[in-house]
């Protein structure tokens, strides 16, 4: 028999043991991780995410104190919805913004509670801020919340994780004069690990633990704060 | 007024009137209306605005939707009393006091949902209009808008559409002097300096647009440093 033959044989078995070893390194780093005693950590997780992965943050809000921050995302309903609004000669500032920046439903967008105020950031396709909406107390006041599920729409290569690790998101409700405007409030930072993250099961499992101690912290305070939630 | 000549206004900078210059004290009346006036490039120092009669008209029929004395009269009272609403001090006070703006809302302005709705609106603007001045350079603290708020440019609307309308003859020109007299000493209710008037102005324009725009921070900046205004040398109103 000829020895080439070996070649793909063994590439394949060194393949197959790579993986099983990879799922067993993931399984007992998830194993270690304890969810309850991370979320005791939720102050110093906070300031770490602050300081490093999302100083952008605490530029954009320009000294204003951040309470909680998580990740947002835009509906594609809402965007057409929107688009139909100003169609029909509606103007409001929050969503004439929107009709204006907004245009991905796959855009980062960060929901970050500052005092008594919600305020909505979006960003284009290099990162960089697009538009800053303030939703004040007032229209916090009046606004609704329900638990909409595991979100998969416009999440990219991000939904192609298992549904565990899929954000589970809560609509927020505005009145905008009279009109809806429905806005999507993940319970985790959206975290897409690096390849270097996947080859180290221990650093991705933490990450992800991490991004969700913070995030899911948001809607907690945000229903403390208002009643109506 | 036509295209070519008011291309050539525009370029050839501040006008001014040689044949009846005012001076003193009419002078100071008559400049509450000069951010206003270069705009239009209209004169500084006199009553006559020196633009042609159908620009005017044009101006004071579908800008201001004034067309008889009576509406007038009512426009140019308003625009000296909107400066004394005091419950634009609860805004302000709101807006300077940014953890207890809600509390402060509710509790100092009217109950009326509608009244209620215009000045938090009047709020949400400021929001978004304060930082455009900050980074603009027209101010550098919110603070410095606290006393003369938009007096600038509520008066200095005021002072120019008395003129528009003396000259259209809605109003005297014993009532054009008394109302430039008014404005000025209005004005100086809530400015200290000329420089103050154009920020007011700059805010109030910025407000009622819904943005600041960087053009006007030159109009200003030529009145206040330009060799040929008269307000070059004059610091306090």
């Amino acid at each position: 028999m000829n020895p080439l033959f070996f070649i793909p044989v063994i590439v394949i078995g060194v393949g197959v043991a790579f993986m099983i070893y990879m799922n067993k390194k993931h399984q007992s780093a998830k194993e270690e991780i304890d969810i309850d005693q991370e979320r005791l950590k939720y102050e110093r997780y906070k300031s770490e995410l602050l300081e490093h992965d999302f100083s952008k943050i605490v530029r954009w809000l320009k000294g204003k104190p951040v309470d909680a921050f998580t990740s947002a995302s835009v509906s594609q309903s809402t965007l057409d919805k929107v688009v139909n609004l100003i169609g029909d000669g509606f103007e409001d500032l929050a969503l004439s913004a929107f009709k204006v920046k907004v245009t991905r439903v796959d855009a980062d967008c960060f929901w970050v509670l500052s005092g008594t105020d919600l305020h909505f950031l979006s960003t284009d396709t290099d990162g960089k801020l697009e538009d800053h909406i303030i939703f004040d107390n007032f229209r916090l006041e009046e606004a609704s919340l329900h638990y909409k599920g595991i979100l998969k729409e416009g999440l990219g290569a991000y939904s192609k994780q298992a549904d565990k690790y899929l954000p589970k998101a809560h609509t927020i409700v505005f009145n905008i004069n009279g009109n809806q405007l429905p806005l999507e409030i993940h319970d985790r930072l959206k975290y897409i690990p690096s390849p270097t993250d996947l080859m180290d099961g221990n650093k991705s499992f933490f990450y992800k633990t991490k991004y969700q101690v913070v995030g899911e912290r948001l809607i907690e305070i945000l229903k403390s704060k208002y009643s109506n939630l | 007024m036509n295209f070519f000549s008011k291309i050539f206004k525009a370029f050839s900078g501040l006008q001014l009137d040689t044949k009846n210059p005012l001076s003193g004290e009419q002078l100071n009346h008559v400049l509450v209306s000069s951010m206003y006036a270069e705009q239009q490039s209209a004169y500084l120092n006199a009553y006559a605005t020196g633009i042609n009669s159908s620009d005017r008209k044009k101006m004071v029929h579908e800008y201001w939707d004034v067309y008889d004395r009576e509406n007038a009269i009512k426009i140019l009272d308003d625009l000296i009393f909107r400066n004394h609403d005091e419950n634009l001090n609860v805004v302000f006070a709101a807006f300077e006091q940014q953890e207890n703006y809600s509390d402060i809302l509710k509790s100092g302005l009217p109950d009326d949902q509608d009244a209620f709705n215009y000045y938090l609106d009047y709020f949400r603007q400021l929001r978004d209009i304060v930082p455009e001045l900050i980074e603009g350079d027209v101010i550098k603290d919110f603070s410095e808008l606290n006393q003369c708020k938009s007096s600038g440019w509520n008066l200095g609307r005021g002072a120019f559409l008395a003129r528009c309308v003396y000259e259209m003859e809605y109003i005297t020109e014993a009532e054009l002097k008394e109302y430039l007299a008014k404005c000025y000493s209005e004005l100086k209710q809530f400015c200290t300096t000329w420089k103050e008037y154009t920020k007011s102005y700059l805010f109030g324009r910025a407000m009622w647009q819904g943005s600041h725009d960087d053009g006007m921070t030159y109009i200003a900046e030529d009145l206040l440093t330009k060799d040929k205004s008269p307000l070059k040398n004059k610091t306090n109103i």
